[in-house]
């Protein structure tokens, strides 16, 4: 089936969707190009507080663009620019005097490959804590266990935290990651592919710590694994072309979607 | 947000900038230094040749050159005013800016009229400014009433720039022909003995002498090296190689200058010396000479074009190498005939670039070449380039302001735009290669 | 068909032949470049051979008598109306033990004060010009031991004596002991033994023997004994060599082996906790630590003894000033020395800040305006601008007092400011870069947990960065410290006989100053070839600190790297 023939059964994404939950962030008409390449297509969609929301499709598709955009990750890129809204409760997160740095401190992100810093482990944990909020040594050292503990990178760590971030292996540094970033205590906390680079048992560690986060975090993950959005996530995203096709509760999305394009991804006849 | 406040929000971008703007600093300083002090001296040589006596405080505002400054800065705010405010209404300008047709014919008839009437070109020049001025002010405003949007076009203000830059040369040359010529064109440099003569050519033969007798030296080796390094060598022997090559370029100039005096000299000697039994060269050779400059300048010069070439080399995508090998091409004809093709103008980029070190390359060649301008086309005798000139002439205090003074300002600038322009041209076909690939 | 054959055959032996060919004029043009290094190092320490050889040079406490006639004019170059004049000064120079007489003419060809040095002996003269303060002045100096008799027979009136006859007197000049001279390679069997133990110890660094490792591995546990022994070896080799050069460096071997025996025990002692075989030898390149910067350092040094020892480099040539023009082999460079030292210093202060911040804006801040790309253009331009011209930038700016002058006059803060210029496009590129080469992740994760654009700089892309700007800047001090075209030009003199005050420009004092390369190019333009072995020894002392900081920059980047690894 041609590219045009596929677009054609994308329906209007613009439509309102509604869901049950409390809203955390909410995505309103979403355009976005580079450069004279248009990657989003009039996005739109809520993400539910204290719950994991996952967004999938082939690659290409806009998915890690869109969750970029979340904490304006995208704003680095000097030809991208956008059209649309992203709202967290009153604050716009799109608006033209938004504080990227208050955003970036509500909306953590941990990225496709682990990337701690070189730095000491406690440091890596410590650096955004010291950043905002200026603890004293103790309030640190109780901060830094405490993200580690709930990034369940404790008991590995504990007697080595001065070491260099980058001696772990790569699982342990994606872990680091994730304690580095909920150690600033964000709300949301955005994962673009975050198991990608990774084996299977360090993957595992990673979805269990996930399911772990959603009680005290708003989860948002890319990925590229259908079973890996099944297992984690409480809502999927389908997106294909820049435009999100399908967006419901996961169960209804790997059970019995709407759209004849999710049903088709999800069943592996293309991507 | 008002700019204080953006500068407390942006403490640290503002004083970034700030740091990178001396860089624009730095080069308005070192254009205006040579320029100003140029122009002085060509000034006080006219003078002191009495070719003319230029007394600003009354004719610069008279003159030709002072109006047409004046026009185009006119031109510049009256075309920044129409593009700021608008002119709806009908005003008592209209009349002037809107006069009947046969107005606007008579203007343009008068305009080539004066030209046979007024004696100066600079007048006349003047006026068709001021005719543009009119005429571009009528046509903005008349955009404007007609609700069309203002184009962008700064051909006018180009046009008028032009004029105004004509006007200046014009002006220059008026006044300051007689030391421009000579400057540029004779050939005789004698700044210190009366009659002086300030000859350029002179220092500038024995420099593009110096500079091209490298390239001949340094060029083949310095490719061939390229070559064979990035192609042939195995990588034990490029381990030693290009460090040895670094460290040729580290070397100070002046050890190279102690090193052509010392050694380079003499065998240069022994050469003018049989040239000189056989007949071929007039008068007896120097230790100092041009040759000996060229050679110690050629080693100076040969690690640049080694490693800029290997680079270029390098650059090339593996898959020609491979493609060239695989249509049963010997590793020769691939180098020859696909990589150099390649590669070639990184590798001419690189020669450039050489070429503009070797003009500016100061304490080898005064010690190598010698301080006696003259313009022979023997190379065994001493000679002085441009820039072992500037050296010699300024070592120690001089009276500042004088002429000998002013001329190593006006031998500064020549040397400074020839290596400008290679290097200009250099960058640019770099950038393009480095796209290219 | 047989002919076909043969043409096949035929062309493939051309081709086979062109091959040979083509490759091996290649490798010879590729080792040119190490034959011209190999001519250079040769001849640049050929000529502090000669003179000690052929004995040219007089034995220390030899004493030579000289006579000095001086004689003064005031202003004598320019006439009442202040215009310059071209008269000749003609003098007529004659001695009892000639039977020749020697006429002498000097032009005053300059506007500017010259001081005139003319030197006679029995083969003629020889002159040489120098610049003093606002009289000009004529020495005569005559190494003969009869009277000479000046007469001048025009030019204006010398003003040192009302009867117009020249000034006359005689004093007594002492030579000193040669600065260079070929002692030939005197060792100590001390030195020898070190010497041999470093080179040992380098080529078991590089490749490692497994039987000798074996040998080492008796010495677990015994680090302490074997340093002790080392370092009490290093110690009597500098008292038993009187604390010369060549002692010293020996001593210095036996510290670097010291550190280099304990790292390769601690090296074994590692590789065999972790269930190793010493047979496995290349496993040991891995578990020493330290290996590169050790490597690095020992064979430094021993470059640098194999410089050094055959020289026998006179200790006073490093610790002494310039003093007098009679006098080469008792001059030094220790005034250049402290010139260069401060003229960098200066430098890099002034512009290595500016050009990081620099770096950072256009790599990290900047849009891409017309600005940015007009600075950018700048930047790669400027580095390619002739040094003279950077001098002559500083002598309008820096040195003269007046229109957008400083007025610092030819000092050493304004040197130190030209060269910082000069510098600063050098910088700026190498700092662009490191900076390109820090990976996009690491800025993304901290701008992930809220980074503003100043602490992402500041706290990550700066420190990845830092062992690229710091190469780059030390490499560009390098580069300005071999520098002499600028300060020419900016005003820096070769007779210095005291120390030079670094900030003289600001607060008033003696600005002179000169550095090495100045010493270097002055030394060479004199006639007297004594000078000119005192260049090669200033131009291989130059070398060495050359090759020290570029060491320095080394050493320093593989710090960092492990530090970031």
């Amino acid at each position: 089936m041609s590219e045009e023939a596929q677009t054609e059964e994308i329906p209007d994404s613009t439509r309102d969707l509604e869901i049950d939950d409390e809203k955390e962030l909410m995505i309103e008409d979403l355009d976005l190009w580079y450069g004279d390449k248009q990657a989003l297509y009039g996005v739109s969609l809520p993400i539910a507080k204290n719950s994991v929301t996952a967004l999938i499709g082939p690659s290409g598709c806009g998915k890690s663009t869109l969750l970029r955009m979340m904490n304006r990750m995208n704003d680095l890129i000097p030809i991208c620019h956008y059209d649309g809204k992203i709202s967290m409760g009153d604050v716009e997160i799109t608006g033209k005097d938004a504080d990227l740095v208050e955003i970036r401190k509500k909306i953590g992100m941990v990225f496709q490959r682990p990337n701690p810093f070189p730095k000491s482990i406690y440091d890596n944990v410590g650096y955004g804590v010291k950043l905002h909020f200026k603890p004293t040594r103790e309030e640190l050292d109780a901060i830094v266990e405490k993200s580690l503990k709930r990034a369940a990178l404790w008991k590995e760590v504990a007697d080595r935290q001065h070491e260099l971030g980058t001696s772990l292996s790569g699982g342990q540094q994606q872990r680091l990651c994730i304690a580095r970033t909920i150690a600033i205590e964000p709300d949301v906390i955005l994962m673009d592919e975050p198991c990608s680079a990774l084996d299977p048992i360090a993957t595992a560690a990673i979805e269990e710590l996930i399911l772990e986060l959603k009680k005290d975090f708003t989860v948002v993950i890319v990925t590229h694994s259908m079973s890996q959005a099944a297992r984690v996530s409480d809502y999927t995203g389908f997106m294909y072309l820049g435009r999100l096709v399908e967006f419901d509760k996961t169960e209804k999305i790997f059970s019995d979607p709407d759209n004849e394009l999710t049903k088709r991804y999800i069943t592996g006849r293309f991507g | 947000m008002s700019f204080l406040e953006y500068l407390k929000n942006n403490r640290a971008r503002v004083i970034l900038f700030l740091t990178s703007f001396s860089v624009i600093l730095i080069t308005l300083g070192i254009i205006q230094t040579l320029l100003f002090e140029s122009i002085n001296f060509f000034s006080e040589l006219a003078e002191s040749r009495g070719w003319f006596t230029f007394d600003w405080d009354l004719a610069g505002i008279t003159s030709g050159t002072g109006i047409a400054a004046a026009i185009f800065l006119l031109v510049y705010i009256a075309e920044l005013l129409i593009t700021k405010f608008t002119i709806e209404q009908e005003t008592k300008l209209d009349i002037i800016l809107f006069p009947k047709q046969f107005v606007i014919y008579i203007a343009a008839a008068l305009l080539v009229v004066q030209f046979f009437v007024l004696d100066t070109l600079l007048m006349g020049v003047a006026f068709v400014f001021v005719f543009i001025t009119w005429r571009r002010l009528a046509s903005a405003v008349n955009k404007q009433r007609y609700g069309m949007q203002l184009s962008d076009s700064t051909l006018w203000r180009n046009i008028s720039l032009g004029f105004f830059l004509i006007a200046l040369a014009k002006s220059i040359t008026m006044n300051y022909g007689g030391a421009l010529g000579e400057f540029f064109l004779t050939t005789n440099w004698n700044p210190a003995l009366k009659p002086v003569s300030f000859g350029v050519n002179s220092l500038l033969l024995t420099t593009l002498q110096v500079a091209f007798g490298a390239l001949i030296i340094a060029v083949p080796l310095g490719v061939g090296c390229a070559i064979y390094l990035s192609e042939y060598a195995p990588p034990r022997l490029v381990a030693v190689v290009k460090p040895t090559l670094e460290l040729l370029a580290g070397i100070p100039s002046v050890v190279y200058g102690f090193f052509a005096f010392i050694y380079i000299g003499p065998l240069v000697v022994e050469l003018g010396e049989y040239f000189y039994a056989n007949g071929w060269i007039d008068e007896p050779p120097n230790v100092l000479n041009p040759i000996n400059g060229a050679i110690v300048v050629g080693v100076m010069i040969l690690p640049l074009i080694a490693s800029m070439s290997e680079d270029a080399l390098r650059a090339v995508p593996n898959e020609l190498r491979e493609g060239s090998l695989a249509l049963g091409a010997t590793k020769i004809e691939t180098t020859f005939k696909v990589m150099i093709q390649a590669s070639l103008s990184g590798i001419i980029a690189s020669i450039i670039l050489a070429l503009s070190r070797a003009v500016g390359e100061t304490m080898a060649v005064t010690l190598a070449v010698g301080t006696v301008a003259v313009f022979t086309a023997n190379m065994f005798l001493p000679a002085q380039t441009m820039t072992a000139y500037i050296a010699q002439r300024v070592g120690g205090d001089l009276p500042f302001g004088e002429i000998g003074y002013l001329t190593i300002f006006a031998v500064g600038l020549y040397l400074f735009v020839i290596t400008l322009t290679l290097n200009l041209i250099g960058n640019r076909v770099l950038a393009a290669y480095r796209e290219a690939y | 068909m047989k002919d076909i054959d043969n043409l096949q055959k035929r062309s493939r032996k051309l081709r086979d032949f062109a091959e040979t060919m083509g490759s091996s004029g290649l490798a010879f043009t590729g080792l040119v470049g190490l034959l011209f290094l190999a001519i250079l190092v040769w001849q640049i320490t050929a000529p502090t051979f000669i003179d000690g050889e052929s004995g040219e040079i007089p034995a220390a406490n030899e004493f030579i008598t000289e006579s000095d006639y001086e004689m003064e004019w005031d202003y004598p170059n320019t006439d009442s109306n202040g215009a310059l004049t071209t008269d000749a000064i003609v003098l007529e120079i004659s001695w009892d033990g000639g039977d020749e007489v020697h006429e002498l003419q000097i032009n005053i060809i300059s506007e500017r004060d010259i001081y005139e040095d003319v030197y006679i002996n029995e083969s003629g003269l020889s002159t040489n010009i120098v610049e003093i303060g606002r009289k000009t002045k004529f020495h005569l100096y005559s190494s003969l031991t009869e009277v000479v008799l000046v007469i001048q027979n025009s030019g204006p009136v010398p003003s040192a004596d009302e009867t117009g006859k020249p000034l006359v007197s005689s004093f007594v000049i002492e030579y000193d002991i040669a600065v260079v001279y070929d002692g030939g390679l005197v060792f100590e069997p001390l030195e020898i033994i070190a010497y041999a133990t470093l080179i040992f110890l380098v080529i078991i660094y590089r490749a490692p023997k497994s039987n000798i490792l074996e040998f080492m591995h008796k010495l677990v546990g015994k680090e302490r004994m074997v340093l002790a022994i080392f370092y009490a070896l290093a110690l009597v080799t500098t008292i038993a060599g009187g604390l010369s050069v060549p002692s010293t460096l020996a001593a210095l071997c036996w510290i670097l082996a010291a550190r280099m025996m304990s790292a390769l025990i601690k090296g074994i002692e590692r590789m065999l906790h972790s269930g190793r075989k010493l047979s496995e030898v290349s496993r040991l390149k891995h578990s020493i630590s330290n290996r590169d910067g050790l490597l690095m350092w020992s064979s430094m040094l021993l470059v640098t003894s194999t410089l050094f020892i055959p020289l026998e480099i006179y200790i006073p040539f490093l610790t002494e000033r310039y003093q007098d023009i009679f006098s080469p082999y008792s001059s030094g460079i220790r005034a250049a020395f402290y010139g260069t030292i401060w003229v960098m210093l200066i430098a890099m202060i002034s512009s290595v800040p500016i050009s990081v911040g620099a770096a950072i804006y256009l790599e990290e801040y900047a849009k891409p305006t017309k600005t940015t790309k007009l600075i950018q253009a700048l930047v790669t331009n400027l580095a390619g601008v002739p040094s003279i011209v950077f001098g002559m930038f500083g002598l309008a700016i820096f040195v003269k007092q007046g229109g957008i002058g400083w007025g610092l006059g030819p000092s050493i803060l304004a040197a130190g400011l030209t060269m910082g210029v000069m510098a600063m496009p050098i910088i700026v590129l190498a700092s662009q870069e490191a900076l390109r080469s820090v990976p996009r992740s690491l800025r993304e994760s901290a701008y992930g947990v809220g980074c503003t654009q100043w602490q992402v700089t500041k706290d990550h892309v700066l420190p990845s960065a830092m062992p690229g700007i710091m190469t780059g800047s030390i490499l560009a001090m390098s580069r300005i410290m071999g520098e002499a075209a600028p300060l020419v030009v900016v005003g820096a003199t070769a007779m210095i006989v005291f120390d030079p005050e670094p900030l003289a420009g600001l607060f008033g004092g003696n600005v002179n100053f000169t550095v090495i390369p100045i010493q270097i190019y002055f030394w060479t333009s004199e006639p007297d070839p004594a000078w000119h072995a005192m260049a090669a020894a200033a131009s291989i002392s130059l070398i060495a600190l050359l090759v020290a900081m570029n060491s320095i920059a080394i050493v320093l980047r593989q710090h960092f790297r492990r530090r970031l690894n």
